[in-house]
């Protein structure tokens, strides 16, 4: 891939993964590598995330006070965190995905026009 | 658990120690929870830490997330208020025609400025904050200091000491303001 392209990918992916996570948040209590998975699944590749940044994105959220987390203790002696939505999060998550759909549409348009 | 695994967990940690105790063992918990569970689910030691990356990035991301911790913000206090004390320009102060005297102290608050920029911009709000209110707290321990001991009587004027007030109140005020031109604290680090 290109690195202008590469650039362009990392600015567009910056933009979405908040969304993402709290969307992906939204069905349930999740733990990090589950998060990686099934982003990795869903977007067919698409997020493929550094894992080292993916739990300081969590960690923003959290203290942002979108996302709370506690360890849960395991018989495999790994424990885990997992983090789930608060009410505040399922907020910014509605509104969040309003602006999204409106962006996505006027891009659309946008770039529907630049085809012509 | 694996020398590997082990020896990350224990780079991320030095690389950590700017921030709070609580809080740097639950994101090293995190990390080695999160490199088992790879390790468990069939990855080697090495590719596991190769896909969760450098120490370096890592670390960094954190540090941006929580800002220092109240322990590495303190030190920072400490230097601040150190450095502040030779920012007091008593002989300027004293006479206030003789500017050469105000040099020295001059680059020594503009080391301070650096420092509660730098404690800003890396740390967060509440460290600019804090170093500069520290700082400034200082220059005006000092001069009582000198005030009450008769080094200073401001014989020469009222516009040297309004200066002074007006720098040690604008400290706090950089540190806060320099903590808004932080990289952004909104964006994932994807």
């Amino acid at each position: 891939m290109a690195k202008a392209t590469v650039e362009w990918a990392a600015e567009l992916k910056r933009g979405s993964m908040q969304l993402c996570l709290l969307s992906l948040l939204n069905q349930g209590s999740k733990y990090g590598l589950q998060i990686i998975n099934e982003l990795r699944g869903m977007s067919g590749g698409f997020f493929d995330l550094k894992e080292g940044t993916l739990y300081p994105a969590l960690r923003r959220l959290e203290e942002k006070g979108y996302l709370k987390s506690e360890w849960v203790e395991r018989e495999s002696g790994i424990p885990r965190r997992y983090y789930k939505m608060t009410e505040k999060g399922r907020g910014v998550l509605a509104e969040a995905t309003g602006i999204w759909n409106e962006m996505v549409k006027s891009t659309e348009n946008v770039l529907r026009s630049g085809r012509k | 658990m694996s020398t590997e695994i082990d020896s990350y967990i224990s780079s991320l940690r030095r690389k950590l120690f700017v921030l709070n105790g609580k809080k740097r063992r639950d994101v090293l918990m995190e990390v080695k929870s999160h490199l088992l569970e790879s390790v468990a689910a069939g990855e080697t030691p090495g590719k596991a830490i190769e896909s969760f990356g450098p120490t370096a990035s890592v670390a960094k991301d954190y540090v941006r997330v929580y800002g220092y911790g109240w322990n590495f913000v303190a030190v920072l206090m400490v230097i601040g208020a150190g450095i502040s004390v030779l920012t007091v320009p008593a002989a300027y102060l004293q006479n206030p025609e003789d500017a050469a005297a105000s040099w020295g102290p001059l680059i020594f608050l503009l080391m301070s400025v650096l420092l509660i920029i730098a404690s800003s911009l890396k740390g967060g709000r509440m460290a600019g904050v804090s170093v500069g209110s520290a700082a400034c707290a200082t220059r005006f321990v000092v001069l009582g200091i000198f005030a009450a001991s008769g080094t200073i009587t401001l014989d020469g004027g009222m516009e040297g000491a309004i200066g002074f007030v007006a720098a040690s109140l604008l400290l706090p005020l950089i540190g806060y303001l320099a903590s808004s031109v932080r990289p952004s604290e909104n964006q994932a680090d994807i």
